[in-house]
């Protein structure tokens, strides 16, 4: 018994491997067999562990030869144990962690009653018998010709539930049940239910009048109530963060400016509530961004740069100059500008497509243009060759002498911030500068100094900004994290301890090849005399040595030429060679699965000799 | 098969100019969509019978390609699901044949084609009218071949088998490093040194791994046989616990079950290089007198087999890696390369029923020599130099049957 059932099992998942191959409907089954397979090595693991923990502790106790390195072993292997499986100081994984929002722990069951959306329509029945996508799977369901969702419907459902069917009159349905399932309209933007990790989620700092108005939703149900008064409590949590110094101009984002405040007496930003990704993007961004510097203005500079040490040799100058012009043209921005004011292509909703085609249209188009083409007048590109020009002229100040000035519509004016955005500050543009003199010559400590003053200012904002940031968050999935997360003690390991030890070992490989090779080409008999010429022209022709011995060789014998000669014996001597071991291994493989899975050869499990 | 009606847009007709067509491409002469045979029930065909301007030359072509879109209902939105160009032998057949794949079973489909020139201009579309769906059938079609010759090599492994029971006397050539086995752990003995097994650095799921286990048993018996010491340091945990069950029944079998000792198989670690660490320096410390290499090997072979000839130990190895087989060849004394490897159980067994695989196991190389054969024959056959023609062409695609269909099923 203790042999037979192993080998029943072998013979099994191997008949259901090989099957699975070939009829489609199995194919799951080969799939689960290989799931068992790693479960099985994940808890075999523990025997191995053990294994090696009583041996090592054993070779200690004994006090055999060695026994300090099974301290070491030992050590190193409790250690690494112990923080991968505890994952200590690893970061949670930021796609869980939902920043800038505060979650309270809400079953789906819970959910209050007048927030169940229904609309006209059925649930189609697929033909393979495929359920309803398993992120909407417990929410939704089909009543009395109605089609209900229990629970604010997110995009991802909305996505996975349009998937689901093919045809214009489901998506419709869905999109309409989008619209009906979705929290009030004074709500909406901050409020959100997650039924996959059974969440009400608040993003930012909950006022009072939300608190009512969310409460209000559901007056009899204790659960919701409490899930609304704990976000209330989490999400006005102050957070204080001691600034040395602020950034010169600083001024705090319109949305930031609710919640978050300079207290110049004890030098500390206050937050209140926790700090949403954008909310730190624009926090962070404090500094101008770069502008084109020319004719007089970047004279200047460069006087002004030169008259902290010594004057700029000519490689520097061109090197100076090459850097400045990199920053971005009034050009490339009055084309960004007038490209984001073009009218766009959009995606029709199924519902205008059903529209369409009860209508009886043919041939329906799935996408439609929204707007109206918006160019930049002559006005308005003089003001782009303006602020380019001025360093004084705000971001804020262009847009609204542009509207002044003629049509300019929200999405240009988004597409000017992200333009400047996306571009460097001046610190950056700077640092670049002071990167490329130094490739062509030196700088004197003022003139470095000069040159990254400004940079050095924006990274240490920008490190009290993350420290302010993670500051106001409330982790929510601890462990949720890569183990060998970046940084992570793990990870130190990791890359300083464990990858030089094994690029150690590996290294050994470059000695040994030349100890086996030293071998194997002594000229003692015709085969080995063979192998040494093989491999003479081998290694001299992927050498530039080898090209360059026999570059003399005219064309029509290029044939014989070291370098063809090598690849020639590549393609077809060892490639043939190759393949024929390869055909044999292959026809090995196949007569010992057979025979393993026959129980003809049981000696692996020790039957046969037992 | 499903048989469909073209169906040209209304607009394409009704919508011309006086001077000047709506279209200026011709659109497919017509199209049909079917189930795709014997596949999992995700893939429709869609036959293109090719567009009055589309021909073979001409730079540019007037048509470059067609443009497939699918739909769940008839004149419903219907997206792209993929482009067809036409080949030599599409434009002989005057039609094209598209796979759509990645369907969902059962489900109804229409479909839409249009021609699409060189300038990016497509023609009028011709669409299915009715429905196709794809279904699953109990064979996978792709795997045809594949399934085919597996059943030939198996069934004469069984044969041979078969018939190795009924007597028949059944020859195999020696195997220098298997005969070698009871010299090396005889060696060990004399030398008062242990053996040291490595049974390679994959898991138990890997074929090599098990040929080298199997191997193992048999070393581990002749060890016992000679009161030589065994040592199997494994860097998986299953392989542990399945080469202590072959080494325990090993001296069980050879009547010592008092000198089997479970903590001479033991396991190391899972990383490639710290097992190869703990191996190199194991050896040098304790300088075994027979290392046996038999299973799956990368870089660390040659680490291991020059440590081993440091040491002065008699070395036998064995894996199914083409890429470590010369390294193990230039610093072993013994290597079984490939299928010696996997015939190794058999050798050193002698049982009959074993020696019949291995006679099965040729049957499989008849088959591979005579494909061999046919498909040099058939791209020498299908040189226009040689006979030139239609005949030619017939032989140019029965080659690329041979490589694309029957070589490469299921790949």
């Amino acid at each position: 018994m203790k042999r037979t059932v192993p080998l029943l099992i072998t013979a099994t998942v191997g008949f259901v491997l090989i099957i699975s191959r070939f009829i489609p409907a199995t194919v799951g089954w080969g799939e689960v067999a290989s799931v068992w397979f790693d479960i099985l090595a994940a808890i075999a693991f523990i025997l191995g562990g053990s294994n090696l923990l009583k041996l090592q502790l054993k070779k200690i106790s004994d006090r055999t030869a060695g026994w300090g390195y099974a301290v070491v072993t030992l050590a190193a292997f409790l250690v690494t144990l112990t923080v991968g499986l505890l994952k200590i100081g690893s970061p949670p994984a930021p796609d869980q962690e939902f920043f800038g929002e505060t979650f309270a722990h809400l079953e789906l069951a819970d959910f209050p009653e007048t927030q169940v959306a229904s609309v006209d329509g059925t649930i189609p029945e697929k033909a393979d018998g495929a359920e309803l996508p398993l992120s909407v799977r417990r929410q939704i369901r089909e009543q009395n010709g109605r089609v209900l969702f229990r629970g604010w419907m997110l995009r991802s459902q909305m996505r996975d539930l349009l998937d689901f069917e093919d045809t214009l009159r489901w998506q419709c349905t869905v999109e309409r049940l989008f619209e009906q399932a979705q929290p009030p309209e004074e709500l909406a933007p901050n409020v959100s239910y997650y039924a996959d990790h059974d969440a009400l989620g608040y993003k930012g700092f909950m006022s009072d009048e939300d608190r009512d108005r969310l409460l209000e939703l559901g007056r009899e149900n204790a659960a919701w109530q409490h899930a609304v008064d704990e976000i209330y409590e989490t999400s006005r949590r102050t957070t204080r963060m001691p600034v040395e110094q602020l950034p010169a101009n600083f001024q705090i984002a319109a949305s930031l400016e609710p919640v978050l405040e300079y207290d110049a007496e004890h030098k500390e930003l206050v937050l209140r509530g926790p700090m949403s990704v954008a909310q730190r993007n624009d926090l962070a961004r404090q500094f101008p961004a770069a502008k084109p510097i020319g004719g007089e203005d970047r004279a200047a500079f460069l006087r002004e740069l030169e008259s902290l040490g010594e004057p700029l040799n000519e490689e520097q100058r061109a090197a100076f100059d090459r850097a400045i012009e990199s920053v971005w043209t009034p050009e490339q921005l009055v084309l960004a500008l007038n490209g984001a004011g073009a009218a766009k292509e959009e995606d029709k909703t199924a519902c205008e497509m059903l529209e369409e085609m009860q209508a009886g249209v043919r041939n329906i188009d799935p996408q439609k243009t929204v707007g109206e083409d918006v160019q930049l007048n002559p006005r308005q590109e003089e003001l782009v060759e303006q602020f380019a020009r001025d360093a004084e002229f705000t971001p804020d100040e262009l847009i609204e002498q542009m509207r002044e000035a003629g049509t300019f519509n929200d999405a240009q004016a988004a597409e000017l911030r992200r333009f400047l955005n996306q571009g460097s500050t001046v610190g950056e543009q700077n640092r670049t500068l002071d990167r490329e003199l130094l490739k062509h010559g030196p700088l004197t400590p003022a003139q470095r100094d000069f040159l990254l003053q400004d940079i050095r200012s924006q990274l240490a904002w920008r490190a009290t900004v993350a420290e302010l940031f993670f500051a106001a968050h409330l982790v929510k999935y601890k462990w949720s994290g890569e183990y060998r997360a970046e940084g992570s003690p793990f990870w130190w390991m990791y890359e300083y301890l464990f990858k030089p030890l094994t690029a150690t070992m590996f290294a050994l490989l470059a000695f040994y090849v030349a100890s086996a090779a030293f071998r194997a080409f002594r000229a003692k008999n015709v085969e080995a005399i063979l192998l040494l010429g093989t491999a003479f022209i081998i290694l001299l022709g992927r050498t530039f040595a080898g090209v360059w011995l026999t570059a003399w060789i005219p064309d029509e014998l290029a044939g014989l030429r070291i370098e063809n000669l090598t690849t020639y014996i590549m393609q077809i001597f060892t490639t043939a060679g190759n393949r024929a071991i390869m055909i044999g291994i292959a026809l090995g493989i196949a007569s010992t699965s057979l025979k393993v899975l026959l129980g003809v050869d049981r000696s692996y499990l020790g039957s046969r000799e037992g | 098969m499903l048989v469909l009606l073209p169906f040209l847009a209304a607009t394409a007709a009704a919508q011309e100019d006086d001077d000047e067509p709506l279209f200026p491409l011709s659109p497919p002469e017509s199209i049909r969509a079917a189930d795709h045979p014997w596949d999992d029930g995700t893939q429709i065909d869609v036959y293109i019978k090719l567009s009055l301007d589309d021909v073979p030359e001409g730079d540019p072509k007037p048509v470059t390609h067609y443009v497939i879109r699918r739909s769940g209902e008839y004149g419903g939105k219907y997206v792209d699901v993929g482009l067809a160009v036409p080949e030599k032998r599409d434009y002989h057949a005057g039609e094209l044949k598209f796979v759509v794949e990645k369907l969902e079973r059962g489900e109804p489909y229409f479909v839409r084609v249009a021609a699409v020139g060189s300038d990016g201009e497509e023609s009028a579309y011709v669409e299915t009218t009715e429905p196709v769906r794809a279904t699953r059938e109990w064979f996978s079609g792709a795997n045809f071949w594949m399934g085919l010759i597996t059943l030939l090599i198996g069934a004469s492994v069984v044969g041979f088998i078969l018939l190795a029971r009924r007597g028949i006397p059944l020859r195999i050539r020696k195997i220098a490093g298997l005969e070698a086995v009871d010299e090396a752990v005889g060696r060990a003995t004399e030398m008062g040194r242990p053996c040291l097994f490595v049974p390679g650095v994959q898991d138990i799921n890997d074929i090599q791994t098990v040929a080298g286990l199997t191997i193992l048993s048999r070393v581990a018996r002749t060890a016992a046989e000679y009161d030589a010491r065994i040592e199997v340091p494994t860097s998986r945990s299953l392989v542990m616990t399945t080469a202590r069950e072959a080494v325990q029944s090993a001296y069980l079998a050879a009547g010592r079950p008092d000198a089997y000792h479970e903590d001479n198989i033991y396991y190391v670690t899972d990383e490639q290089f710290g097992y190869v660490a703990y191996l190199s320096g194991h050896m040098v410390r304790e300088k075994p007198a027979a290392c046996f290499y038999m299973g799956s090997f990368f870089a660390e072979s040659l680490i291991l087999a020059e440590t081993g000839h440091s040491i002065g130990a008699i070395q036998v190895a064995g894996t199914a890696q083409p890429a470590q087989l010369p390294f193990f060849v230039a610093a072993c004394d013994y290597t079984l390369i490939g299928e010696e490897f996997f015939a190794a159980s058999a050798y050193l067994s002698g049982d009959p029923d074993q020696l019949g695989s291995l006679k099965g196991q040729d049957v499989g190389k008849v088959i591979v020599a005579v494909l061999l054969l046919a498909g040099c024959a058939l791209v020498t056959l299908a040189s226009p130099a040689l006979i030139g023609g239609s005949l030619s062409e017939w032989f140019e695609f029965a080659g690329e049957y041979l490589r694309d269909t029957v070589l490469r099923a299921g790949t």
